[in-house]
């Protein structure tokens, strides 16, 4: 079989090609990291790509779908049972809730303290993991078009799951509690000391930081966010306290904590379409920090 | 036109929700470096951009990094082609197993450099490399049938 000789030999065309296109690349990433100016190619391509995300994900959905149809009668009577029985206790504790909510409102109300901002919430379903060796992330099958904004947070029944950290106008790309950096302030349900909490990385523990080191505090407390942040509402589970180690001098203890949440095995969870309240403190810059040249890092 | 759907299809079957699993392969790889391995006249480095750009944006990195990862494997491979053609099936494995290394870990390196955060590890470059070699065959097998059906019917 006869060929011919690669243009490459012939032409130096395809060499100029792969330098402008590797430098094409590199200030795509610069632009993206540095900048996060490239989010309207983003999501041009994000767009075209939507719908067959839509499609590709439909046969593990049929599926799950299948595993549910074989699931035998017994254990439907068994969850239809327990699921009445969960009913009945909510309806009880909703009836209570009410109550106290209403009771809150008054009290707060005389004693003058800022009523807290209400939130609804909506259903989404986990499309697809995205294959990211630096980060955990879920994408979601909903977007700005449903009133999703950056940095809302993300839970599912058990607790919180994350929060939003890119939109699209379709899906939205959530970073959960696991990621490396990701902090949410909380509050021990049970004395109310607060912290806040840090993903370590995958599959490794939360860390509890910022909190006493005599404080107190015990393996099996809960954790809930506390609210103070303006991004999370108050209230919500997050983690539960598996490991304390107390240093000897005064450095702080080390302090593990497993997320209340399954990030892995969900498979629908909610977005909390929570904004925060307007009068939020919002700090006014001294001239004389804005110019940087007369501003000093104080340590 | 038949090179664009290939790669396009092997794209969908990177789409399926997999996981985030250190293992995962790249399905695009061993299709890419079919075409420029048999194919070398007819290959597009715009073509495999933008189908780096697509990656990108469906595993949420870095706008450009599978690009350039893509762009450079390919034309690495480009030159050693002709020289591979003559080689044995197992040297030919041997090099393909190198561009798959080379591809995996220009990718990780640089998110490596450009993130901060980023939990380096050899696994995310060397089993999805060992997977990528293990489908090469099937691939070559593959399309190799499907180049002669098509050319079947043309004529």
């Amino acid at each position: 079989m006869f060929r011919s000789p690669p243009a490459l030999f012939n032409t130096g065309a395809p060499v100029y090609k792969t330098l402008w296109l590797v430098a094409i690349a590199i200030l795509l990433m610069v632009l993206d990291l540095k900048y996060q100016s490239a989010d309207q190619i983003r999501s041009v391509i994000q767009h075209l790509l939507h719908p067959v995300q839509i499609l590709v994900s439909q046969p593990g959905k049929i599926m799950s779908s299948w595993g549910d149809d074989l699931m035998t009668m017994r254990t439907m009577k068994e969850t239809i049972a327990e699921q009445k029985n969960s009913i009945r206790d909510l309806t009880l504790l909703s009836s209570t809730s009410e109550n106290l909510e209403s009771e809150n409102k008054n009290l707060r109300k005389l004693l003058q303290l800022k009523e807290q901002s209400p939130y609804t919430s909506i259903a989404a379903e986990i499309i697809y993991n995205p294959i990211n060796p630096s980060s955990q992330k879920i994408v979601i099958s909903r977007g700005k078009k449903d009133g999703i904004l950056l940095g809302m947070p993300v839970a599912n029944e058990a607790g919180i799951i994350g929060q939003v950290v890119r939109l699209y106008d379709d899906v939205a790309e959530v970073a959960v509690l696991e990621e490396k950096d990701a902090t949410i302030p909380v509050m021990v349900s049970r004395s109310g000391q607060r912290g806040v909490v840090f993903g370590a990385g995958r599959a490794a523990p939360l860390e509890l930081r910022f909190i006493s080191n005599f404080g107190d505090l015990d393996v099996g407390d809960y954790l809930s966010t506390s609210g103070i942040d303006g991004v999370f509402p108050p209230g919500i589970p997050v983690a539960i306290i598996t490991k304390i180690e107390r240093a000897l001098d005064n450095s702080g203890a080390q302090i593990s904590c497993r997320p209340l949440a399954d990030l892995n095995t969900s498979k629908h969870l909610i977005v909390l379409l929570y904004r925060p309240s307007n009068d939020a403190p919002n700090p006014i810059v001294p001239e004389s920090i804005k110019n940087k040249k007369n501003f000093k890092r104080v340590n | 036109m038949s090179m664009t759907m290939t790669l396009l299809f092997a794209f969908m079957i990177n789409m399926l929700p997999w996981g985030n699993h250190p293992w995962i392969p790249d399905f695009i790889l061993p299709v890419l470096l079919y075409w420029v391995l048999f194919f070398p006249e007819k290959i597009s480095l715009i073509l495999f951009f933008l189908l780096g750009l697509m990656m990108d944006i469906q595993t949420s990195c870095p706008l450009g990094l599978h690009a350039m990862g893509y762009v450079v494997g390919s034309v690495v491979m480009f030159f050693w082609s002709r020289k591979l053609l003559t080689n044995s099936p197992l040297g030919q494995l041997l090099v393909v197993f190198q561009i798959f290394l080379l591809i995996h870990s220009i990718i990780n390196i640089i998110f490596w450099l450009l993130v901060p955060s980023f939990f380096f590890s050899v696994s995310y470059i060397l089993f999805p490399a060992v997977i990528e070699l293990c489908l090469w065959p099937l691939v070559r097998k593959v399309l190799t049938h499907l180049g002669t059906f098509l050319a079947r019917r043309k004529l």
